[in-house]
């Protein structure tokens, strides 16, 4: 395929952009776009109408001033432009699925095998220019077979225009040597020689040249030329994850709204799995006839693009939606995505049952609320209170290979967040209690086991251990309950922290 | 008109008509306890993988923990423990790994009240590849609520376990004049409206417990109606130094029932009938 490139340059970016933040109404008068340079503030952008009073880019706003005193000033915004820039690269994907990024303000579209789907490449031409026209943007676009051709004549050209297929040097040789992407410097000594043309270049000797103006002189030229390939760094254009269904009729029954929402889900996943990621979260916004809006979300506890299990997790939401008098359009979006390697989807017999376990998360974090549920994360402490931690279940999937438990002494299967105290009638001394009374209760000790001393750990300031080590006696009641008593502090206090299973 | 003959043709009926009250339900294994006579006395030689069992009486949760525990080591997958509310002290994961349930397998589940919990825990009985869902209750479920659980565990796969440690299930538990010790951990549990008996004080019915006899105490009549599949209640037993239960096996679909006392050893994860000897 033979390439053929347009260059789209945007000479008025920053203040097209102002204008159509703020209204077209303000271009009536001078406007520009200011930086901030050291002690003095520059021109960066200026409107059509401030061109005519003689303002350009570069100039200090002091002598703008002075050339028109009713210059209006906004400050220039370099990233909003380049987000700018951005949203006109995804729309110039309308014509060609490669297009790129050139410089602060232009584009280079590589249309190599489009142009006849607009009519040829004169009629594609204007279709750009009048579209961005109409959109609010001043435009010079040109078309020849390299960038560096279609950005001369785009930005030196008269009225950009088309370089056919092989006329480049053509095309090229009355533009002006700063044309081909020099630096000013090298620009400037070539006119010093008289070199003015891009013509005056092709019948010098390639060694001089390059041994005088340097070898990027010479690159810029064969680039211009199609002597060397220039490739484009064509912008990923991923526009966000959405999708999107309008209904001819309003729907208001649930079994339609399923149905679209299956037909978005198929259609998100479809796009999830070309770019080999799954979502984390996803909105859906259901837009009723009277303008309003109802928005659903739903978090999933692993990258997920299985549609069936992603119209469960909106099952229950679903409920919710009024659809008033009917809804016209349904718009589902998946603003977190993280990559989903496709190996995921072929599951052994193993993998299942993480997968249905992960599944089951999302469902109950999403009905529930991440936060009650959770999985259990062993810590390497002695004191009974902190030997284990409820974790997210999103940070701990894996689970079947977890490794033996180290050897612990015995510890109740309930615990109390914080000991209860009991009423103790004295035993032995140092020994377990003879009896007790706990919640109203008195419990005879038959049988006692201990006593396991826990100290606090000394390196952490816990208050709940502030009194000091505590003796932890297994007792069991006449009924064969076991308890789990401790005493501590001074004068010494029984109080019972877990029961036994 | 065929004329059904013989016994054959009987079970054929009764295969028939079993699948059409459940579907078809695909057939699911059974989990042995581990003690023999226990086991000799479930009509499949264990428990059924796939239903709902209830456990009451104050060691419910300590037994429910074997049982999961035991689920969990034989097919692999997650235990998901619902609560609702923390009485009795919260869970404790080291003191259930003692019971052999490993806590990398827990998933739990803090529910906001009960109805939160009953949806819970059908979304995990529904969950393929689950090996248990435990719920916590402070009373039963009701029987539509139950029997909803009973049918999710049989198109999921996963064993439900039904814990009321409140419950005492056995006769005679509530008369006026069964003066039970009291557990002490129920006591506090406010009486319930709309409920006729008052919620039961766990603990041992006097001395005839203790005897240690298999013979069953307790009338189907007193039993509130369950879809569960096996109903137990596990109360603690005295002596013996560890983790002492007395199983009662108090209905089970196909017949079977007892009580015996048990001893868990924290060491092998394993149950064993205590000697009658040293009873």
């Amino acid at each position: 395929m033979r390439k053929r490139i347009v260059s789209l340059w945007f000479p008025r970016l920053a203040t097209d952009r102002i204008l159509r933040e703020r209204g077209p109404e303000l271009g009536e008068r001078p406007l520009a776009a200011v930086v901030e340079s050291g002690n003095r503030i520059l021109l960066s952008g200026v409107t059509l109408a401030a061109e005519q009073e003689g303002l350009s880019p570069g100039m200090t706003l002091a002598d703008a001033r002075a050339v028109a005193a009713q210059l209006a000033t906004v400050p220039a915004d370099p990233r909003a432009d380049a987000a700018l820039l951005s949203r006109l690269a995804r729309w110039a994907g309308r014509y060609t699925p490669i297009v790129a990024r050139d410089g602060a303000d232009g584009l280079f579209l590589d249309v190599g095998g489009c142009a006849h789907l607009f009519g040829g490449e004169a009629a594609m031409l204007a279709d750009m220019t009048d579209r961005l026209d109409r959109l609010g943007f001043a435009v010079s676009a040109a078309l020849a077979d390299t960038p560096g051709a279609a950005w001369a004549l785009a930005r030196h050209g008269r009225h950009g225009g088309i370089a056919p297929p092989g006329g480049t040097a053509r095309a090229l040789e009355k533009l002006p040597v700063g044309a081909l992407r020099l630096d000013r410097e090298i620009a400037a000594g070539l006119a010093h020689l008289g070199l003015r043309r891009i013509g005056d270049l092709y019948g010098l000797p390639r060694g001089t040249l390059a041994a005088r103006f340097g070898q990027e002189t010479v690159l810029r030229l064969d680039r211009a030329l199609g002597h060397a390939e220039e490739p484009l760094e064509a912008a990923r254009v991923s526009g966000p994850l959405r999708t999107r269904i309008s209904f001819a009729e309003p729907v208001a029954a649930r079994s339609d709204i399923d149905a679209a929402l299956a037909w978005l889900l198929d259609e998100l996943c479809g796009r999830l799995e070309g770019l080999g990621r799954g979502a984390r979260r996803l909105e859906l916004a259901c837009h009723r006839v009277d303008g309003t809006a109802q928005m659903l979300a739903i978090g999933t506890a692993r990258p997920l693009r299985d549609a069936a299990a992603l119209a469960r997790l909106f099952r229950d939401r679903l409920e919710g939606v009024d659809p008033g008098f009917g809804i016209e359009a349904m718009i589902l979006t998946a603003p977190v995505s993280e990559l989903l390697s496709p190996a995921q989807e072929t599951l052994g017999a193993r993998r299942d049952t993480q997968e249905s376990a992960s599944a089951l998360i999302d469902r109950l974090g999403n009905r529930f609320g991440f936060g009650r549920v959770r999985r259990v994360a062993m810590v390497d402490s002695h004191l009974p209170d902190r030997a284990w931690r409820p974790v997210s279940p999103v940070e701990m999937l894996e689970t079947v290979d977890a490794p033996p438990l180290p050897a612990m002494p015995l510890r109740p299967a309930r615990l109390f967040a914080r000991p209860e105290p009991v009423a103790a009638e004295a035993g032995r001394e140092d020994g377990p209690p003879a009896a007790f009374r706990w919640r109203g209760r008195r419990h005879a000790v038959c049988a006692a086991e201990g006593p396991e001393r826990i100290a606090a750990e000394w390196w952490r300031d816990d208050p709940a251990w502030h009194d000091g080590a505590r003796d932890y006696w297994r007792v069991e009641d006449e009924a064969g309950r076991r308890y789990w008593l401790c005493r501590a502090g001074r004068p010494p206090q029984w109080r019972l922290h877990g029961l036994f299973g | 008109m065929t004329r059904w003959k013989g016994r054959e043709s009987l079970e054929s009926l009764r295969a028939t008509v079993a699948r059409i009250e459940r579907g078809a339900a695909p057939p699911s294994g059974v989990l042995p306890v581990g003690v023999a006579a226990i086991d000799a006395a479930l009509e499949e030689g264990g428990l059924r993988v796939g239903a709902l069992h209830e456990i009451a009486g104050p060691a419910a949760d300590g037994f429910a923990a074997v049982l999961a525990g035991r689920l969990a080591a034989r097919g692999g997958g997650t235990v998901l423990w619902c609560t609702a509310g923390q009485g009795r002290g919260a869970l404790h994961p080291p003191g259930l790994a003692m019971l052999g349930l490993a806590p990398a397998r827990l998933l739990l589940v803090r529910c906001r009240n009960r109805v939160d919990l009953l949806a819970a825990a059908e979304e995990g009985l529904r969950t393929a590849g689950l090996a248990a869902v435990v719920m916590e209750t402070a009373r039963p479920p009701d029987m539509a609520a139950a029997r909803r659980l009973q049918l999710a565990a049989e198109a999921g796969g996963a064993t439900g376990v039904l814990l009321c440690p409140g419950a005492d299930r056995r006769r005679g538990a509530n008369a006026p004049g069964a003066m039970a010790p009291d557990s002490g951990v129920d006591r506090h549990r406010p009486a319930l409206p709309g409920r006729p008996r008052t919620i039961p004080l766990g603990g041992r019915v006097g001395e005839r417990a203790a005897a240690g006899s298999t013979k069953v105490e307790h009338t189907p009549d007193f039993l509130p109606p369950s879809p569960a599949v096996s109903r137990w209640h596990a109360d603690h037993a005295p002596g013996g130094g560890g983790v002492r239960w007395r199983l009662a096996l108090l209905r089970c679909r196909g017949g079977g029932s007892g009580q015996w006392k048990v001893d868990w050893d924290e060491k092998t994860h394993r149950l064993a009938m205590v000697p009658t000897a040293g009873d």
